[in-house]
């Protein structure tokens, strides 16, 4: 069962899409919400596999809500009623969207594609230990950078990089600067996939290729796409500790 | 670029064309091959390419391009004896120089009306191209011209359309078709007049304004079924009013902004408020909003802002204007004047 909510600022159109999602059997309305404050508390206390998601909304809009979801992203799909500008924004990956009203057929098919998604998900997942609600290689995360959105699958960033307040991402071809400190981050991420190099970088210990020794005792990453992360002294001793294992 | 191309293109390939038939009708007479023949055949294709090259400078610089056909003849004309002057002075003085030959220069030598003949020709490709491409770059730019002209007009219609409202309604109306199906049915009785008053729009410079508000009241019950306990409104028309004529979808174009721009963006909602006042011969209308203005705004509020101000000079000139500002912190404020009796001028 697909654990799902509903976000949409008009009643009626939460009504609406409600009664069109309860006739499939797949999918359980587990909380919805007229107002995107309220709802980022209900997707905290939820944690819904899947969001129906207005775009407009009053104060803000939905993609300013998805950036403000601290944990990892749940599945997100859009309901619109005519909002093609807002759409071209997004970079089409894993983007799904409905059009108001919506056609039973559509829905259904978007519904599964994201069952297909989610069970990917939960086949690959890591046997073991909860991280206490750490962020887990397998999980998405939304990125919002200017006008410009996506969702990431963790596995795929290769490195984050302070700049100022904020912190690049490096993933795919892109490298969205999102307004995040590197200390939050490295509070959110698993400690069994991501490591603190030192004050400016978090790197993927999957993407790493190579370790070199560096000048003091200290190393040098090499990630497989070939970029060159220098770890301080205090955390090349803790990598070491790490890699001896 | 593409042009000068061409045109060396077509240089060398007619000054050629000219030496080779001359050569064939030199061959034809018997005239035995001889250095000074070749010679003469090299040095008129030389002198025509330099000579025409130079023409076609001075036809540049002197602004003959832009002139039409009928100044053209006459100057084409005068250029081609003159260069058909200096051109036989160059010949026989190289001619001498080269060959020894002696110098005769006489005005009624055949030579000379070849020579004129060839330039009159040169000419009229020359031209004839040059007015063959103004011609088709007129038509490029016409077509563009058109093409830009449907593209307003189709954005024009959508956004009078307004789908946004169009999809959202019907969205609100399949969820009322469940929960309370007789609202179902007034809503899309109040849709179609809405729908049908933005179509037939065009048609009517002006209409009274008490039809404008049963258009608008409609207009206000479906966004009040969509966003319910979150919009109210108020109506407050002075007897006397609602005779004035006014051009269509006026009021409906500032309340659909006021949802816009203030209802739609605010949590709680709020209220609209549209009243009229009756003074000695305008009537005034104001329109009172939930939410703030920002004149630094999206662009396409302004647009339609101006595009509503122009509809109100194109009717009434200075007459009739439309003014909007905060009012309070916590209401934006339309007022549009309109004179009773619809001077039109």
């Amino acid at each position: 069962m697909i654990r799902a909510m509903i976000i949409d600022d008009e009643r009626l159109a939460r009504q609406e899409l409600r009664t069109l999602v309860e006739k499939l059997e797949t999918v359980q309305i587990v909380a919805e919400s007229g107002k995107p404050e309220e709802a980022l508390d209900l997707i905290d206390r939820e944690n819904p596999d899947l969001i129906f998601l207005d775009i407009q909304m009053p104060g803000m809009t939905g993609f300013d809500m998805l950036n403000e979801i601290e944990g990892r992203a749940p599945e997100v799909i859009f309901v619109t009623a005519y909002d093609e500008y807002a759409l071209k924004a997004f970079e089409v990956n894993a983007l799904d969207y409905l059009m108001k009203p919506v056609e039973e057929a559509r829905l259904s098919e978007s519904v599964n594609k994201v069952a297909k998604r989610i069970e990917a998900r939960q086949e690959h997942a890591e046997e073991g230990v909860e991280n206490e609600g750490k962020l887990e290689i397998n999980d998405q995360v939304f990125l919002k950078d200017g006008d410009k959105c996506w969702f990431v699958e963790l596995e795929k960033i290769r490195l984050f990089e302070s700049e100022g307040n904020y912190v690049r991402v490096y993933f795919d071809n892109s490298r969205p600067l999102i307004l995040k400190s590197l200390n939050a981050l490295t509070d959110r991420l698993s400690e069994k996939f991501f490591f603190r190099a030192s004050r400016k970088h978090i790197v993927n210990l999957r993407w790493i290729e190579k370790v070199e020794t560096w000048f003091n005792g200290g190393l040098l990453v090499i990630l497989k796409d070939g970029t060159k992360v220098e770890v301080s002294r205090r955390q090349s001793v803790k990598l070491k500790e790490m890699m001896a294992l | 670029m593409k042009t000068s191309r061409y045109y060396y293109k077509a240089q060398l390939g007619g000054w050629s064309l000219y030496i080779l038939i001359s050569s064939l009708v030199i061959l034809q007479s018997g005239t035995s091959i001889s250095v000074s023949v070749i010679g003469d055949i090299y040095l008129v294709f030389a002198l025509g390419l330099i000579i025409s090259h130079l023409y076609r400078y001075a036809i540049i610089r002197m602004g003959w391009l832009e002139k039409d056909i009928f100044s053209l003849i006459p100057r084409v004309g005068l250029a081609s004896v003159l260069l058909a002057l200096g051109f036989h002075g160059v010949y026989v003085v190289i001619r001498y120089l080269a060959f020894g030959k002696e110098i005769v220069y006489s005005f009624t030598d055949a030579n000379l009306i070849t020579w004129a003949m060839l330039f009159f020709i040169w000419s009229l490709f020359y031209f004839t191209y040059i007015f063959f491409q103004r011609f088709r770059r007129e038509e490029i730019k016409n077509l563009q011209l058109e093409a830009a002209r449907n593209e307003y007009e189709l954005r024009r219609l959508r956004d009078q359309m307004n789908p946004h409202f169009i999809f959202n309604a019907m969205n609100t109306i399949r969820a009322l078709i469940d929960e309370d199906p007789q609202k179902a049915k007034s809503t899309v009785t109040q849709l179609s007049n809405v729908l049908r008053s933005s179509l037939q729009a065009g048609k009517q410079e002006l209409i009274p304004l008490s039809k404008e508000i049963e258009i608008v009241k409609d207009y206000l019950e479906i966004e009040k079924a969509r966003y319910e306990e979150r919009l109210t409104v108020e109506w407050n028309i002075a007897k006397g009013s609602e005779r004035v004529e006014i051009p269509p979808l006026l009021l409906q174009t500032i309340v659909e902004n006021c949802i816009k721009h203030g209802i739609a963006k605010l949590p709680d909602g709020g209220r609209i408020m549209i009243q009229s006042t009756v003074m000695m011969d305008v009537v005034e209308i104001d329109i009172l909003n939930s939410g703030q203005y920002d004149p630094e705004g999206e662009s396409d509020s302004s647009l339609g802002l101006e595009n509503t101000r122009n509809r109100l000079s194109l009717s009434f000139g200075k007459e009739g204007w439309l003014t909007i500002g905060n009012h309070g912190k916590q209401e934006v404020k339309t007022t549009v004047r309109i004179p009773i009796k619809s001077s039109k001028t």
